[in-house]
């Protein structure tokens, strides 16, 4: 299913407090796109935007050309089907175990079989090692074993497209790798458009994709990110730590 | 003139403010009963839900609600025992019973420690949901939240609420004669347990069985709407409260409504 992002002239804010304004970018189907800003600059808000999570209190966002306010509740249900949204913390189902966290999605979206759905999630403890972890409860995991079962939350349906808020924070490093290779796999599907909050250099570099950087309630974007070019940018700055 | 202004325009708000909250608690409902029809591809999760919501709601109970029948049955039963034969009614005890239990307070309390147990650990659960973000978390996986936690907790809570009003009064009356028998010896158990099974009749199970539907409904769409309203951690204290006052406002105002329109009309 196409699926194509737009947002026009979009802004937020919390009373009194303008998060951003004027916000206006799109990301079509295939495509990938990292946002990133320093701590509290409202990526988080701008990626549940994105998602069709949050109103935005100024401008419009448009997924397939419609704005999400006059898409019905039935068609937007089924756009989120082929969506997979991790968030930046966690948000598991706190009375659901692992195993059934996972397979909620699958649950209510489809009629496989239990056992159909105890192979496919399955494949996907072994895949981030939570295999031991499947009747637990998410209050009893550490914040980075959490994040990894909400990626694979996120991607058990297969989606096409897959919005990850700091899908690499609170991970050690053998999780981080293994989180990033399943992210650039994703980013490698010719079909998957993908929006990724974050402010790791090196996956940015790696998915060499567009990033919308948010400063100072405006957002600059910027097609084309390296470590070598644009060294003066306010991006280049905020990310070697400099401003 | 400025101050009967600014007062004017305060308690406007707050009663139009008061009505919004109605109308959408009304709209929750109505989402609600839709939601009861909707197609079986959900069901496997909400009847786990509906599980757990009966286990919590219901048997989770069983001991308070018999603590309160017993307590109630003792009360009337001495005071109706030794009171009633002084002013020449002493035959309508069963109706009294049943009048008294049956009708109006099995229904009545086992809402209320419904509402205070299941009632404020459900906009607890839901408030705290919603600051954790797992509801935002089922609205991105396409999960309907109406079919998903209202639903399960509407079912739930008016099932519970039958057999906690039917527990109550079989323990209330039973228990309670009981209990009067070993303080007031002469007590005629096997004739006052007759008297009421001939002074029930179909209307007063019915009524009773629609009053336990309904405050069950409400606890669970209310109690659901505040949990869903919070916005932030702070909040949900406030919605547990707002949850079990406007749960009781409800049932007590949804009871005597009742009650005239079956026995007064």
């Amino acid at each position: 299913m196409p699926y194509n992002l737009r947002l026009d002239n979009v802004g937020y804010g919390f009373g009194d407090r303008v998060l951003f304004r004027g916000v206006s970018f799109s990301v079509a189907h295939g495509e990938k796109l990292v946002i990133a800003g320093r701590s509290g600059s409202g990526k988080s808000v701008l990626l549940e935007i994105c998602a069709g999570l949050l109103e935005p209190h100024e401008g419009s966002v448009f997924i397939n050309d419609r704005d999400v306010r006059t898409i019905q509740q039935s068609e937007m249900i089924s756009i989120r089907q082929n969506m997979g949204v991790v968030f930046q913390k966690h948000a598991l189902i706190s009375n659901f175990t692992i195993f059934e966290n996972i397979a909620l999605p699958l649950r209510y979206h489809t009629s496989l079989s239990d056992k159909e759905i105890g192979i496919a999630v399955g494949k996907f403890l072994s895949l981030i090692e939570a295999a031991p972890l499947a009747r637990q409860l998410p209050e009893t995991l550490s914040f980075g074993q959490a994040k990894l079962v909400s990626i694979a939350r996120a991607l058990i349906m297969t989606p096409e497209v897959v919005l990850m808020d700091e899908p690499l924070s609170g991970l050690d490093p053998v999780a981080s790798d293994k989180a990033m290779t399943i992210i650039m796999e994703l980013a490698d599907r010719k079909e998957s458009t993908s929006i990724i909050v974050s402010n790791t250099m090196h996956l940015v570099e790696r998915l060499r994709c567009p990033v919308v950087f948010i400063n100072n309630g405006g957002i600059s974007f910027l097609p084309d990110v390296t470590i070598n070019n644009a060294s003066e940018s306010a991006f280049s700055l905020f990310m070697s730590g400099k401003v | 003139m400025h101050g009967m202004v600014r007062f004017i325009n305060a308690t406007g708000a707050k009663a139009i403010a008061q009505f919004q909250t109605i109308y959408e608690i009304v709209e929750l409902g109505y989402d609600t009963v839709i939601g009861l029809f909707v197609k079986s591809g959900r069901r496997r999760l909400s009847v786990m839900q509906l599980v757990n919501q009966i286990l919590f709601t219901g048997v989770d109970a069983l001991v308070i609600v018999g603590i309160i029948a017993i307590s109630c049955g003792v009360t009337i039963t001495i005071q109706a025992i030794t009171n009633m034969p002084k002013i020449g009614v002493g035959e309508y005890f069963g109706k009294i019973m049943v009048i008294t239990v049956i009708r109006e307070l099995g229904p009545f309390f086992t809402s209320i420690v419904v509402i205070g147990r299941s009632g404020a650990a459900l906009a607890a659960y839901i408030g705290n949901m919603r600051v954790s973000k797992e509801i935002a978390a089922l609205e991105a996986m396409g999960v309907n939240t109406v079919h998903f936690l209202v639903v399960p907790a509407f079912i739930g809570m008016s099932v519970s609420l039958i057999c906690l009003s039917v527990f109550f009064d079989v323990i209330a009356i039973v228990g309670g004669l009981l209990v009067a028998k070993s303080i007031v010896a002469e007590v005629p158990f096997g004739i006052f347990i007759t008297e009421i099974l001939h002074a029930i009749i179909l209307k007063d199970v019915v009524v009773s069985v629609f009053k336990c539907l309904l405050f069950g409904s409400i606890i669970a769409v209310v109690s659901c709407y505040h949990g869903l309203a919070v916005d932030n951690v702070r909040i949900v204290p406030r919605a547990v409260f707002r949850a079990v006052v406007g749960s009781i406002v409800v049932t007590i105002v949804t009871n005597v409504i009742i009650t005239i329109g079956f026995y007064a009309l």
